[in-house]
């Protein structure tokens, strides 16, 4: 008995550092798990494993890249603001939130649900947000500067589900670890924003032959308090400025955006790396050359073209910038971590599906290890660039460990992977098949 | 606030959640403490904190090339005044002991596992 309790906890120890390694060393184990050592296994997590057989050397400790938000210690740490409900904390200097899966339960994100991902310090409060001024300059015609009550009333208002996703959401499944904020897929929300055509108000200051690309700015101040650099500024082709999904945003679920989340007035560019999304908008400028501003260049949201060795060193002379963020899952009925009552027999799923520019055509989910998938029930999205909720059931043999599986496919048939694809040094577009940890019993 | 924040999770999840400020929780109050005690745990501290809290660090793991690496990006990249001769070499040796590479994310284990 005291031989037992000594190898449990040496087993969470060994495997919160090095799965592969604790694997071997606690279980003695190459290859699929067998006898007493399935047994043992089964006594450290909690209960049997019913798809042992399919598990290969290696299976199950992947789990243990996922945290845990519905566990107290353990799991990552949780922060709770004014006005967001209890969100992932990954960073109080930039402030950083990620949402669990579980909050994104709702078909459209209510604002206290919208992720966090601060690059600057917070810009002041605008104490008039009908007198913000913003500007279109740089290769047009007529340069404008507008009020936001001026854009409010000059141009259509149009309001539109739209997703809006962190470029590095799913960052954490890159081995080697890459730099930057470690998100689960909780860097997504697909709120309901009302604005104005970014392309109506480009069309008003008359883009020049000449303005291939924009360039944004925002009024958040450099991390460092450095005056002479901002905090982030990207900008994108013209084409992507002038899809008819693109806003100059100015409410958001039917009232004022949130101070935090960009107010009086942001960019939404759905579908694309949402730094794109400029907050606090103060400018957009149009460029006959790619924008050079803060996060463009280099390795920052681009991706090899030629695939390079995961961990290697490149300077990202010769990748792409990102421009459609790639099929991506969650599942937010049911939190890695649920235990459920002895003698459940089904699960109903539920959860949404997006994928960037393009749609979701299908999710399956798993309960055996990807042994067999059982299709969802997939709605429509309720405009172009809106995710889709997603639903369905799956069977449960026997009480025991499971892991829920679950997998998009977008509407060019690509499927979320095995494992995240194309590693870069800055940790962009990992879209990996997610697990979540279900114990029955 | 983030430490009072801790002690009431581990107290358990009776008691009504606090709930921080947005200048409680973009100001974070921290000391050296709070990274792993050894050579170089004020040094960095105090040079990366000038900028951003240390929770980024607390969940990077990178040998020590990348670090080394790191230090130029966030000079090229961020502004960030260059770190030169021995203080880069002693920022980036605690880095690499303390924050080496890993196999798994920090913080993550299976929630079922005892």
């Amino acid at each position: 008995m005291k031989k037992a309790f000594r190898t449990e906890r040496s087993a969470a120890e060994l495997y919160a550092d090095d799965p592969e390694r604790a694997d071997a060393l606690v279980w003695n184990r190459r290859g699929a798990l067998k006898g007493a050592a399935l047994a043992a296994m089964g006594t450290a997590v909690g209960g049997a494993i019913p798809f042992s057989a399919q598990m290969p050397g290696g299976t199950l400790p992947a789990l243990f890249t996922r945290p845990a938000a519905a566990q107290g210690s353990g799991g990552p740490q949780m922060m709770r603001i004014d006005g967001k409900v209890e969100m992932i904390l990954q960073g109080e200097r930039p402030l950083v939130l990620e949402a669990p899966e579980t909050a994104l339960d709702d078909a459209v994100t209510p604002n206290d649900k919208i992720f966090v991902r601060n690059n600057g310090q917070l810009p002041e409060v605008a104490a008039n947000p009908d007198a913000w001024r913003f500007t279109i300059d740089g290769e047009v015609n007529t340069p404008l500067t507008l009020t936001v009550a001026e854009l409010r009333s000059r141009f259509e208002n149009v309001t539109l589900q739209l997703q809006m996703e962190c470029g590095g959401n799913g960052r954490a499944q890159f081995q080697p670890q890459t730099r930057g904020n470690q998100w689960g897929n909780g860097a997504i929300c697909n709120a309901a924003w009302t604005g104005v055509r970014l392309r109506d108000v480009l069309r008003a200051a008359g883009v020049k032959e000449t303005g291939r690309y924009t360039g944004h700015f925002g009024a958040d101040p450099h991390l460092s308090g450095a005056t002479d650099r901002a905090a982030i500024s990207r900008g994108m082709p013209v084409a992507k400025a002038m899809d008819e999904d693109t806003l100059i945003a100015f409410a958001v679920n039917g009232g004022p955006i949130p101070h935090i989340n960009g107010a009086p007035v942001r960019l939404l560019v759905p579908g694309w790396p949402g730094s794109l999304s400029q907050k606090w908008l103060t400018r957009v400028t149009l460029l006959t050359e790619p924008h050079r501003g803060q996060g463009m260049g280099g390795t920052s949201y681009r991706m090899p073209v030629r695939p390079i060795v995961p961990g290697s060193s490149n300077d990202g002379a010769d990748f792409a910038d990102m421009t459609s963020m790639p099929v991506r899952s969650i599942l937010s009925s049911h939190a890695h971590g649920t235990r459920l009552a002895a003698g459940t027999r089904n699960l109903d799923l539920r959860g949404a599906a997006w994928a960037g520019d393009h749609s979701v055509r299908a999710v399956h989910a798993s309960v055996d290890f990807g042994q067999t998938w059982t299709e969802m029930r997939v709605a429509a999205p309720a405009n172009r660039h809106a995710w889709q909720r997603w639903e369905g059931r799956v069977a449960l043999p026997s009480d025991g460990y499971y892991e829920v599986w679950y997998r998009a496919t977008d509407s060019e048939g690509r499927m979320q992977p095995h494992a995240p694809a194309n590693w870069n040094p800055q940790g962009y577009g990992a879209n990996a098949i997610s697990r979540a940890a279900i114990l029955v019993g | 606030m983030l430490r009072t924040l801790a002690f009431l999770f581990a107290l358990g999840g009776g008691l009504a959640f606090a709930q921080t400020s947005l200048d409680q929780a973009t100001q974070p109050v921290e000391e050296p403490s709070i990274l792993p005690a050894g050579e170089g745990q004020e040094e960095v501290f105090y040079a990366c904190t000038a900028c951003h809290s240390t929770a980024i660090i607390r969940r990077s793991r990178f040998s020590e090339a990348r670090w080394d690496e790191l230090m130029t990006w966030m000079t090229e990249v961020h502004g960030m005044a260059p770190l030169e001769g021995e203080e880069r070499r002693l920022i980036v040796t605690y880095l690499a002991q303390h924050f080496g590479p890993a196999q798994t994310r920090p913080g993550a284990r299976n929630p079922f596992l005892n």
